[in-house]
């Protein structure tokens, strides 16, 4: 470790565009000269306050949309159903509560997120320092899709909501622009959490490519060793190792079951091993596999020879220099997943606001689709379910943001459980005591550093979420529709009943003379009236 | 791979998928590779077209292909071709991309596996093969000819409108190919079963070994052998879970799309039969649902058993009797190994494949009936 620290690109390097952008509009409040010129997220007092500006006008802006688009709703009040008057009503600030979640948290973790993206480096740092490079190239590009991405969504949901459902002859209408903020800040500070996410999970891809090619490179030279010596009889290293020569231990076994079962034949095998345990006929066929005593000559062989030859050198074969490879490498695995459940940590309350948010909004879609195919009226704000194709896709941005972060989460933690997998390849193939033992103790400790992402507590970030989701948004559907289907009868049923009660009035407007006819009125009344009671 | 080939029985089967384009790969004993995968490509790509095509004609068509009676029959007419269509794009999607790599990775490693398992190929007769996959026959012929069957006696005994007609014409297709594609899953699994059925077989024999030897002979060499032994379990044990893992990943989506549109098909049409029997209508169609209702748990069955032989493994592992530190060094290592790599079949992580699924499908097609049938009476506009 004496050599000097060498240099590796911070991975906010790759940040710029989106750290301009999100400071424009207010989603990070850390320090832009800094950032611009050292690369590093600083606590920055002017930048809190122009975020704490921008929300308050968020807020604003946001209520007055509330309002100058809620007298459709007072107005609409009477002809819309109990229900979904009461579910715009409950997710009308929804969108801004998310919002608001984001910006404060980030508020409250700006010094904490600055740490992070140090931390990532030193991670950088001692992976270089093991020849395990880790390209951050790609995730520039990734962040400029995803920017390009959320811009397509947002405007086309924007322009296509307020040109074919916003009556835009009045002023006011302009401020629908304002229905966008919300996600269009959720979108860009899940970026942030999705890219760095991902940028873990290329570190964890990056130490399990590293053992994968320890691997590789001892099998190489293991068949080297075969090559050279073909008179070696280390027949099962052949075939445990290049997989295409049949060993012969299947036979071995049958021969070891027949001997179980007391038949020997075990001298017309063994002819070929040490003669030293012929004493009894067990003791003798316990010997002959066919091979066995010379291995661990072999093993001393195999550790020998890649001295001589500088070709083929596999570092598995010393225990003793793998030992500080390995152990590093475990180390910095477990200091990725404190980073990984750090990050977790900050990004905590966004997420479950977000997953709320997410189940809500596509409950409420579909519900107020269902609600405009059958021509009732719907609460203005969620007036894009009047087009099923902007509902499909708003239900595909919302849904796609929730179900990529769930997807990551769950990818990153299958990375990070991979790295056990790929030592205990490097265990099995070197086969070695020392390295045996090593592995072990690595082994434990990989099973019990495992990162699992969560939202709170609240549930984890992974795909079996997304089963108990879908099955809560269905049920909920299947109810709301079945709701909505029985208060709509039930006003049809008053309606008719209305109709008929004023032609019976006017029937019995034109029979006053009669005071039998008045009766059959009151009959009639009270049988209608009974099944409503 | 040198020398090993896939037995008889398996390649047939293989050449079955490779007709109806689910298995995109060349045989080993193919003699142009490379011709033959562009080829089976190029008529995946024509069966996904043909099929996507006759979605979109049922979809868009005026015609009865969807019932037109009311709008909530037709809605579910229109989502069981729906999640028809995502099952068959997920399959051929599967056959051409990327996904066949993980399923050339499968197979590759089958017949690594094989070789190493079997040291002599050629003496297996047909009917050995027959034994040795008689799970994955039944389950294939059973229900390709139960489907027939069914269909037939339906065929006569049912009076046909044009809608019936149109629709099970269009729709059947698409019912054979997800029903193909689940014992094609089941093939695998069926694989992974032998081979891990196979391990505990020889670790049970190193089990016996190790005692025998323990209590009344030993020799200078013993605890050396025995760890050489247990190592190339655990090779063998790595091999089966990345076969395992290739599994996953090359079947992910389908699984999970063939999955839902069975599940799908038995939720609606259930719903259908109540209703039509609550209205007196007489359709036989709902007798076709049998084999669709056999398919899950058919092939939840298969992975369950998959799974459950893991923890066997490790329990024969232990019982190994040694008193060599080595020895124990290489269990313990086989055992962490195990502990790593647990062998856990699920469809893209949703949803692990057991028994446990089946009972929520039950649970989850009793609620929606529940649901459903309340809706029944408002739908059919009794109150109206």
């Amino acid at each position: 470790m004496s050599q000097p620290t060498p240099m590796v690109q911070p991975l906010l390097m790759q940040f710029q565009q989106l750290f301009f952008l999100s400071k424009l509009v207010g989603v990070l409040p850390q320090d832009l000269d800094k950032f611009r010129f050292k690369n590093v997220l600083e606590k920055s007092r002017n930048g809190m306050v122009y975020m704490l500006g921008i929300l308050m006008f968020y807020m604003v802006l946001y209520n007055l949309l509330i309002y100058s688009f809620g007298e459709e709703d007072r107005s609409l009040k009477a002809t819309q159903s109990t229900l979904t008057f009461v579910i715009g009503l409950f997710l009308t600030y929804i969108g801004l509560i998310m919002m608001v979640t984001d910006q404060v948290t980030a508020l409250f973790n700006q010094g904490r997120l600055g740490d992070l993206y140090e931390r990532i480096r030193v991670v950088d740092e001692r992976l270089y320092r093991e020849q395990c490079l880790v390209d951050n190239s790609s995730i520039a590009k990734r962040i400029r899709i995803m920017l390009l991405m959320t811009f397509v969504f947002e405007l086309f949901i924007l322009l296509s909501t307020y040109i074919m459902l916003v009556d835009y002859t009045q002023w006011l209408s302009v401020l629908w622009v304002v229905s966008a903020i919300p996600t269009f800040i959720n979108t860009l500070d899940k970026i942030w959490f999705a890219v760095s996410l991902y940028a873990l999970k290329e570190r964890f891809e990056a130490i399990n490519a590293t053992l994968e090619d320890l691997v590789a490179e001892h099998e190489k030279f293991l068949t080297w060793l075969n090559g050279v010596d073909p008179n070696d009889p280390i027949e099962d290293r052949a075939a445990d190792d290049s997989e295409s020569q049949p060993p012969q231990y299947d036979s071995n076994l049958e021969y070891l079951y027949k001997e179980l079962g007391g038949i020997d034949v075990g001298s017309l095998r063994g002819s070929g091993s040490k003669g030293k345990n012929k004493v009894s006929p067990i003791a003798h066929s316990l010997n002959s596999f066919g091979e066995s005593i010379q291995s661990p000559r072999k093993l001393l062989q195999s550790n020998t020879t890649p001295m001589i030859n500088m070709a083929h050198e596999s570092e598995l074969s010393n225990a003793t220099k793998v030992e500080e490879k390995l152990n590093n490498l475990c180390q910095v695995h477990d200091e990725i997943c404190e980073i990984g459940k750090a990050m977790n940590g900050l990004w905590s309350y966004p997420i479950l606001s977000l997953m709320a948010y997410g189940f809500l909004i596509f409950t409420a879609q579909l519900y107020f689709l269902y609600c405009a195919t059958r021509a009732q009226s719907i609460p203005s704000l969620f007036r894009s379910a009047k087009n099923p194709f902007i509902t499909v896709i708003v239900l595909v941005y919302t849904s796609g943001k929730c179900i990529y972060l769930i997807y990551l989460s769950w990818k990153t933690s299958l990375a990070s459980k991979r790295t056990g997998i790929s030592l205990h390849k490097c265990g099995v193939v070197a086969d070695d005591n020392l390295l045996y033992e090593i592995v072990n103790h690595l082994s434990l400790k990989l099973l019990n550093h495992s990162v699992d992402f969560s939202a709170c507590g609240f549930f984890t970030l992974d795909m079996e979420t997304l089963y108990g989701v879908s099955g809560g948004i269905t049920s909920y559907l299947i109810i709301l529709i079945q709701f909505n289907l029985a208060a709509q009868q039930a006003k049809d049923a008053i309606n008719s009943f209305n109709s008929f009660n004023d032609t019976a009035g006017l029937v019995g407007a034109a029979t006053e003379f009669g005071n039998e006819s008045s009766s059959l009125f009151d009959l009639v009344t009270t049988t209608m009236m009974t099944p409503l009671n | 791979m040198i020398g090993y080939h896939i037995d008889q029985v398996l390649r047939f089967h293989l050449r079955c998928y490779q007709l109806i384009g689910m298995h995109g790969l060349p045989l080993s004993s193919d003699v142009y590779p490379r011709q033959k995968s562009k080829l089976l490509n190029l008529w995946a790509g024509c069966l996904l077209t043909g099929f996507s095509g006759v979605v979109y004609m049922c979809l868009t068509s005026d015609d009865d292909f969807l019932y037109q009676g009311d709008n909530f029959s037709y809605f579910n007419d229109a989502m069981k071709f729906g999640f028809a269509e995502m099952a068959i794009l997920s399959i051929y999607w599967e056959t051409l991309s990327s996904q066949r790599v993980h399923l050339a990775c499968f197979w590759q490693l089958y017949e690594a596996l094989a070789a190493t398992f079997k040291a002599t190929p050629s003496v297996r007769t047909l009917r050995q093969q027959l034994l040795q996959h008689w799970r994955f026959l039944l389950i294939f012929y059973g229900t390709l000819l139960l489907e027939l069957a069914l269909l037939c006696v339906y065929v006569l005994m049912q009076e046909i409108s044009r809608h019936l007609l149109l629709f099970w014409i269009t729709f059947q297709p698409f019912v054979l190919v997800v029903h193909l594609r689940n014992t094609q899953f089941v093939l695998h699994l069926d694989l992974l079963r032998q081979e891990l059925l196979q391990l505990e077989c020889e670790l049970i024999l190193l089990v016996e070994y190790s005692g025998f030897a323990k209590d009344s002979a030993s020799f200078a060499g013993f605890d050396e052998y025995l760890r050489r032994r247990v190592r190339e379990k655990q090779m063998i044990y790595e091999r089966i879970n990345e076969q395992c893992t290739c599994f996953t990943r090359g079947f992910s989506y389908s699984v999970l799309t063939v999955l839902l549109m069975i599940y799908i098909r038995i939720t609606v049409d259930c719903y259908f039969f109540l209703y039509t029997t609550f209205n007196n209508i007489i359709n036989l169609d709902y007798y076709l649902l049998f084999p669709a209702i056999l398919q899950i748990p058919i092939f939840l069955y298969a992975s369950q058993t998959c799974m459950q032989i893991v923890p066997r493994i490790a329990y024969q592992l232990h019982n190994i009797v040694t008193g060599c530190s080595p020895v124990s060094l290489q269990i313990q290592n086989f055992s962490l190994q195990i502990l790593h790599e647990p062998v856990r079949i699920d469809c893209v992580g949703i949803v692990i494949l057991d028994n446990h699924l089946l009972t929520q499908i039950a649970y989850a097609v009793c609620t929606y009936m529940i649901f459903t049938v309340q809706l029944m009476p408002k739908l059919s506009g009794a109150y109206l």
